[in-house]
């Protein structure tokens, strides 16, 4: 279940973004040597990016990368910790359960109100949708984290 | 304005609690705005915020620089870089951790991030001065220093968010960066100058390469030297937006990285999904910090935080060197980005409405966060190089690492006293 979860995300979100990278500089080079833009590379771009940042993040909170405060880590007792777990990824879960559901409804109206990307026509419901599935599963990573081995956490790096 | 005040300390008490600070950020700013407006707006306005962040097309050059770095660290550019500066000064005393500053600010130029930095030096250059002879306090000291050129020389991570959130010039900040970054790296040079004259047993001359074998060694760093030029040259020449220089330049290291027969299939993926991870770590953060500072500006905290700083009578720059202050005090014990991301929404008003101009600004946030990240007890650049050297020990790191903080804050009250330093590349953009 773990497994595939990181293969089908990752593939999901890699892949997006090597899409934006290969779309960004095929884009530019046509526009400035070949005078030739490729048609709505701007709206698929922001597609892909909507695929990027919520197919990783799962993996993101599977593996513990949020940025947290542990300071305080070496001096608590372990049951401290283990309570201060179950409430945290249980309030982290049920969040990102409930910006699903926000999603969900969002992209609903959306579809209903027929909302297209400008140039190529594509139902920015569906992946804001989309958007919602994703949270949902990121939802239930938290969920199915709040008992069992500790989790591995690793030092985000953004900066 | 007790709202606002009273969610900054909620904030701070999650965070205590050990509650991720983007879901922090995210709920108290949710609950915040719903107590005081109402829950359907609230729940509107959150909807709002996380689909049009994730619909950005400006947002998109965050993983673009991302990925750009990923790849360049892979395509093992560093260890030319490192071995081209140690050719030339390797010779002198403390050479090696002289080189290793200069090669951190040539990867700086072609890397965003510190954190990248520290950690692709600490493979090229901890064991050439560990085989020397170097002590382990120097040489990861001067690691963890030296990585911060990442942020300041461009391309920069921190300076893109910057950018975004303030909606500020990216290409003016990056101009802005390369004299306060050449600056730094000088500044710390001269540092370690001093340092090893008082132990000159721990810090070696090395050999001396003749200027036939100098020059060999300039020629292996030609594709460093063509990425600065095609993305740095071409944002800087406005040939290119940031966007597009990041996307050019990401698929200039991928095809280094190619050449080098540095991927893979299983590295390629690897190497996307770990950017695409730190993306969504990142996304996580500015939204929840939207969704916070869209509370904050319903309240009233901001503008009377403006007028009671404006009616202390304090000089500007006395009210931003107090900010300054702060942000070191804070970096010491908080996390950046997180940092910056709650700060900013207060501050940034007040610099600009003191007629301060944003892009200085911005490069004085980039110089508070170099501060924090290797000011201890809390600093990222520390513990990645705890993580990657667990034989040195945090301790010996803390001990290195001192003299350059304090090198840092001398970098930041000259950039806080002279702001021509930043802003005199820029002025050639309008």
């Amino acid at each position: 279940m773990k497994k595939s979860l990181e293969i089908f995300c990752g593939v999901l979100a890699g892949l997006a973004l090597m899409g934006i990278m290969v779309l960004t500089f095929l884009d530019v080079s046509g526009r400035k040597f070949l005078n030739h833009s490729i048609t709505g590379s701007l709206e698929l771009t922001e597609l892909l990016m909507v695929v990027v940042i919520f197919g990783a993040l799962p993996l993101v909170s599977e593996r513990g990368e949020h940025v947290v405060f542990d300071s305080l880590d070496p001096v608590l007792p372990a049951w401290v910790r283990r309570v201060q777990r179950w409430l945290v990824q249980a309030v982290c879960g049920l969040a990102m359960l409930g910006l699903a559901w926000l999603l969900w409804k969002a992209g609903a109206d959306f579809l209903a109100n027929g909302e297209t990307t400008a140039q190529l026509r594509i139902p920015k419901g569906f992946f804001i949708q989309g958007m919602g599935v994703l949270c949902a599963f990121t939802g239930l990573v938290h969920l199915s984290l709040m008992v069992g081995a500790e989790q591995q956490e690793q030092e985000g790096g953004v900066l | 304005m007790t709202a606002a005040l009273l969610g900054f300390l909620a904030i701070f008490v999650l965070a205590l609690l050990r509650m991720p600070l983007a879901f922090g950020m995210g709920l108290v700013g949710f609950v915040g705005v719903g107590l005081t407006r109402g829950w359907d707006a609230s729940l509107a306005g959150v909807a709002q915020v996380v689909h049009e962040t994730g619909f950005a097309y400006t947002l998109s050059v965050i993983p673009l620089f991302i990925l750009m770095g990923n790849f360049v660290a892979r395509a093992g550019l560093a260890h030319e870089l490192f071995q081209a500066a140690n050719t030339f000064i390797g010779h002198k005393r403390g050479g090696l951790a002289h080189a290793t500053i200069a090669a951190c600010a040539g990867f700086g130029a072609i890397c965003g991030s510190s954190i990248a930095t520290a950690a692709t030096m600490s493979k090229v250059a901890y064991p050439s001065m560990k085989r020397m002879g170097y002590s382990d306090a120097m040489s990861t000291g001067v690691i963890a220093a030296g990585g911060t050129l990442g942020i300041m020389i461009p391309p920069s991570t921190i300076m893109v968010i910057y950018g975004i959130i303030t909606e500020t010039h990216i290409g003016k900040l990056f101009a802005a960066g390369v004299i306060p970054g050449l600056l730094t790296a000088a500044l710390m040079m001269l540092a370690v100058v001093v340092m090893t004259r008082l132990d000159p047993d721990h810090a070696p001359a090395g050999q001396r390469y003749s200027w036939s074998e100098r020059w060999a060694a300039l020629r292996g760093i030609w594709g460093v030297l063509l990425l600065v030029i095609v993305v740095l040259g071409g944002i800087y020449g406005g040939f290119f937006t940031a966007t597009e220089g990041a996307g050019v330049g990401a698929m200039f290291a991928f095809f280094f990285a190619l050449a080098r027969k540095a991927l893979t299939p299983r590295v390629l993926l690897d190497v996307l999904v770990e950017s695409a991870r730190t993306t969504g770590m990142l996304f996580t953060l500015l939204i929840a910090a939207t969704v916070f500072a869209n509370f904050v500006n319903y309240t009233s905290l901001p503008f009377e935080l403006k007028d009671w700083i404006t009616g202390l009578g304090l000089s500007p720059i006395m009210i931003v060197g107090a900010m300054m202050l702060i942000y070191v005090l804070l970096g010491t014990v908080m996390e950046e980005l997180t940092m910056v991301l709650l700060t900013i929404p207060l501050f940034f008003p007040i610099v600009v409405q003191l007629g301060f101009d944003p892009v200085w600004f911005g490069v004085l946030i980039v110089m508070v966060i170099q501060i924090g990240l290797i000011s201890p007890p809390v600093g990222m650049n520390l513990f990645v190089i705890n993580t990657l050297l667990p034989q040195v020990g945090l301790g010996r790191i803390f001990r290195g690492v001192w003299p350059l903080v304090l090198v840092l804050v001398i970098t930041l009250l000259i950039l806080l006293t002279v702001p021509s330093l930043s802003l005199w590349l820029p002025s050639f953009m309008d």
